[in-house]
């Protein structure tokens, strides 16, 4: 039999090794936090990033050690992205995630939210521990935040009782296009995702809606087996499908993506046993857009805004502009001659994630502003802009503008 | 074009850089015979396929390696920060709100020796020489697609 003593030194040593192994791995994951956030290289702090989402429990305190010194937007969007999707069910990962997601001061709330909906889609316990979280939002103003929260709360496979946590909910139809084919992706609706694929509207120059059919004919490989020819950078299809189809002549124009859609078209009418889904041609107005403001806000959801020189004002909170107000040409003169005054340097303030990008005039090259740093004359336009929207009828429109504006107005121009 | 994981960052900038000047010496004979028009290239082809790292690389990106491209898309700091740069990554999508962009989605550019560039806002068209290949630093790929930039537009 071991001396006491020596089981007491056994013992001791014991618990000295199970402490100094448990301070290595912690300072490991310290390091790799640290090295997540600061390193200098893109794909090194996405390698940390991924080893850290991987410890999972283990690596949950460095995490929010690094978030306490350093405030909760010094943590990088692929941090919680590798949490969200390696992190495990342990409640430390749980629970950061649920805080994360309830906090609208957090850029990255959206991703910690898909994170906590990606485990509830087979989850009744966490379906049910979540409910008041995904069901709060529903339609919030950030599109990424309402599609997973949808996601989970409208999954048609799915009995998600919201009377019993909400009361009875009405929610009005996702109408923008871009969250529209990302729920579409997340459900795997074959039928909504075809309606994308001859999007290719733009918004300031951003093919958002390429960008949108990229989206919607990699899923539809995934689901059908084939991508049936389609290629995103051919021209768009000349012709709705059914007047493609109508058209009976397919032959010689292999490089449109008509043909592609029609096979597309045939997949998905014999994988549902349904009819023909339909697709769009979908292009900008012909119109020239002089200038326009684009605000993406991770925080309080996306705002367009573009003008002609003739004062038609198009806007909205997607990219597609729904809302339309002609100013009176002789008011909208006067701003645009007004707007040869202002002056925006190239970059306002660091951009994390929430900016204004800045088209004023079509002789100036576009900028950017980041959150409280829109220049006053900039601002000051942009109120007078909101002000001619306004008085033209479409308040709702001015009112977003003005509300908007107040992310990125200066703090001293926000006191007066 | 993945080789041995040097031991800093500072290191593994220079093999690359190093990599690439050896790399585009040798092409140097052919260019000045044969002018080369860009080919136009986009993030539908780069970024058409689900990466993994050490995968064979689909033959419609491998091709382009060496080539001179031109391809559109977003300019953005490789860290936050202000100022002019040397390098930026190339991505396709003006905000990360989205995500992450995957290693394939994006291209890390550096601008010819000396030079810097602003980070201009909007969709921009750069041309310049593409390198096609996994690049390592401390054993993490850290690039698929690098290119040395001969002008944005």
């Amino acid at each position: 039999m071991m001396p006491t003593a020596a089981r007491a030194l056994s013992a001791l040593l014991f618990v000295a090794c199970c402490a100094a192994q448990a301070t290595t791995a912690e300072q490991d994951w310290t390091k790799h936090v640290d090295r997540a956030c600061t390193s200098p290289r893109y794909g090194l702090r996405l390698a940390a990033a991924k080893k850290v989402g991987q410890g999972g429990e283990a690596a949950m305190p460095a995490v929010r050690a690094w978030e306490k010194q350093h405030g909760i937007n010094t943590l990088p969007v692929a941090l919680v992205e590798a949490i969200a999707d390696h992190g495990g069910d342990g409640e430390g990962v749980l629970g950061t995630l649920q805080e994360w997601a309830s906090n609208h001061d957090f850029y990255w709330r959206a991703q910690a939210l898909r994170g906590l909906a990606i485990r509830a889609q087979d989850n009744e316990a966490l379906r049910a521990r979540f409910a008041s979280l995904f069901l709060a939002h529903v339609e919030d103003p950030a599109w990424l935040m309402r599609t997973f929260a949808r996601w989970v709360v409208e999954d048609p496979a799915r009995d998600f009782d919201v009377t019993q946590a909400q009361g009875q909910v009405v929610r009005a139809t996702e109408t923008d296009p871009r969250a529209r084919t990302k729920l579409a992706t997340l459900r795997g609706d074959a039928r909504e995702l075809f309606s994308a694929l001859g999007d290719a509207r733009t918004f300031l120059g951003d093919p958002w809606g390429k960008r949108r059919a990229s989206e919607a004919i990699a899923t539809l490989k995934a689901l059908l087996g084939t991508d049936g020819g389609y290629r995103i950078d051919a021209p768009s299809s000349r012709a709705s499908l059914p007047e493609a189809a109508q058209a009976g002549s397919l032959v010689g124009i292999e490089a449109d993506n008509a043909a592609a859609l029609l096979r597309l078209a045939d997949a998905i009418a014999e994988r549902d046993s349904g009819g023909k889904p339909e697709c769009a041609r979908l292009a900008d107005p012909p119109l020239a857009f002089l200038g326009g403001i684009e605000i993406q806000s991770c925080k309080h959801g996306d705002y367009f805004l573009h003008w002609t020189a003739d004062g038609l004002v198009r806007g909205g909170p997607s990219p597609d502009c729904p809302i339309s107000v002609q100013i009176a040409p002789g008011v909208f003169g006067s701003l645009l001659h007004s707007s040869t005054t202002v002056t925006v340097p190239v970059q306002s303030g660091v951009v994390v994630c929430d900016k204004m990008r800045i088209h004023l005039r079509a002789d100036v090259e576009q900028a950017v502003a980041a959150p409280a740093a829109l220049p006053d004359s900039a601002a000051d336009w942009l109120k007078q802009l909101a002000a001619a929207i306004e008085v033209s009828g479409q308040q709702p429109l001015a009112d977003a503008l003005r509300l908007r504006l107040g992310q990125f107005v200066m703090p001293a121009k926000q006191a007066r | 074009m993945s080789h041995a994981a040097p031991t800093t960052a500072t290191n593994a900038r220079a093999s690359i850089a190093q990599m690439r000047s050896l790399r585009s010496f040798a092409l140097l004979l052919p260019l000045c015979v044969l002018p080369q028009d860009p080919v136009r290239t986009s993030f539908a082809v780069l970024a058409g396929f689900d990466w993994t790292a050490g995968m064979k690389l689909p033959d419609e990106v491998t091709k382009l390696d060496n080539q001179k491209v031109q391809i559109g898309g977003f300019m953005l700091r490789e860290a936050p920060g202000s100022g002019p740069v040397t390098q930026f990554l190339l991505i396709n999508d003006a905000c990360g709100c989205t995500g992450t962009p995957k290693m394939n989605e994006i291209v890390f550019c550096a601008m010819p020796d000396g030079a810097t560039t602003d980070i201009k806002n909007g969709v921009v068209q750069v041309t310049g020489t593409l390198y096609v290949g996994e690049q390592k630093e401390e054993d993490e790929v850290v690039a698929i697609y690098v290119m040395d930039v001969d002008s944005i537009q």
